[in-house]
């Protein structure tokens, strides 16, 4: 039930997006420790098409089915006795992909990185550093990265308050 | 999170390194003499680096640095007439080691920037994982 109720927020994604925020910041760390290293060329993950994974995951979730489904995954019940019940259906386990991790739409290859900044001078050494463009990468991934967190700490307490009862 | 913390302290070392050889050159600007007190000159350090992995599946999650320090094969040294020198040859030269002290402070300006480079770079690594540590809070 736990586990239905926080992938009905947007955590799920959230931490998707605090792991990738993650991975880019070790590989934008090695292009700051590689600034004069002969033939080093700057390194990045594949900022777009993580967005575009998050875009789709986001498209799935609110598609209707999803929700539907959602739903329908633990049915509140009232049995005969009058006591509140919440009872996983049998046929839940019949609906089909829509309820189905959004692992698919993040793969391995969205958080290996790539040479990046093809527009880049390349110096006499072989590498074609630009320092205010990695710290600038740097600033913005790291507020990504605090956004994520924020608003999942956020989500956390918004359910901690239902599950008190009170704020 | 700590592999970014790994990298940036790569980075940091290897740039003191540099900084290092710096302030050797320009200590031994005038050396004439080797350890054992025989006239030759000081030969010019150079610190060379590279990526601490070159394998493609290492590079695409973000590497380190890594440095070695040579003696600078094209440092010739430069010959100064000084007969009264104790180190001069029968033709009155003195070897003195070939070191530009422009080229050198260009060098420590470069390191000094970069280390700052690196240490905004692991400040920031650690504002994230604190960050991330306060989730739950």
């Amino acid at each position: 039930m736990i586990d239905q109720l926080l992938n009905s927020t947007s955590i799920p994604l959230l931490e998707k997006m605090a792991m990738f925020t993650e991975r880019r910041q070790n590989v934008l760390a090695g292009n700051i420790a590689n600034l004069d290293t002969d033939n080093y060329r700057m390194q990045d993950l594949p900022t777009a098409d993580f967005q575009h994974a998050l875009r789709a995951a986001i498209q799935r979730r609110n598609a209707p089915g999803f929700q539907q489904s959602m739903n329908q995954a633990t049915p509140y019940s009232e049995s005969s006795m009058g006591q509140a019940s919440f009872m996983p259906k049998l046929e839940t386990a019949q609906i089909p992909a829509m309820t189905e991790s959004i692992d698919d739409l993040f793969t391995h290859d969205l958080f290996q990185a790539e040479e990046a900044d093809p527009d880049n001078v390349i110096f006499r050494d072989g590498n074609n550093r630009s320092v205010e463009t990695e710290m600038m990468k740097m600033t913005k991934n790291s507020m990504m990265h605090q956004f994520a967190v924020e608003m999942m700490s956020i989500q956390m307490r918004m359910l901690e308050s239902v599950v008190r009862e009170r704020v | 999170m700590l592999r970014a913390i790994d990298i940036s302290t790569s980075g940091l070392i290897a740039q003191r390194q540099r900084m290092n050889t710096v302030s050797e050159n320009i200590a031994n600007m005038n050396t004439t003499r080797d350890a054992n007190g025989n006239p030759s000159p000081f030969q010019r350090r150079m610190i060379t680096f590279q990526a601490s992995a070159t394998n493609p599946d290492e590079v695409a999650k973000g590497v380190g640095v890594q440095y070695e320090i040579e003696k600078d094969p094209e440092s010739k040294p430069r010959m100064v007439h000084q007969p009264n020198h104790p180190d001069a040859d029968e033709n009155g030269f003195v070897k003195y080691p070939d070191i530009n002290m422009v080229k050198e402070f260009v060098n420590a300006l470069e390191a000094s920037r970069a280390y700052e480079a690196n240490l905004a770079a692991l400040s920031t690594s650690k504002t994230m994982s604190r960050a991330s540590l306060r989730i739950l809070e």
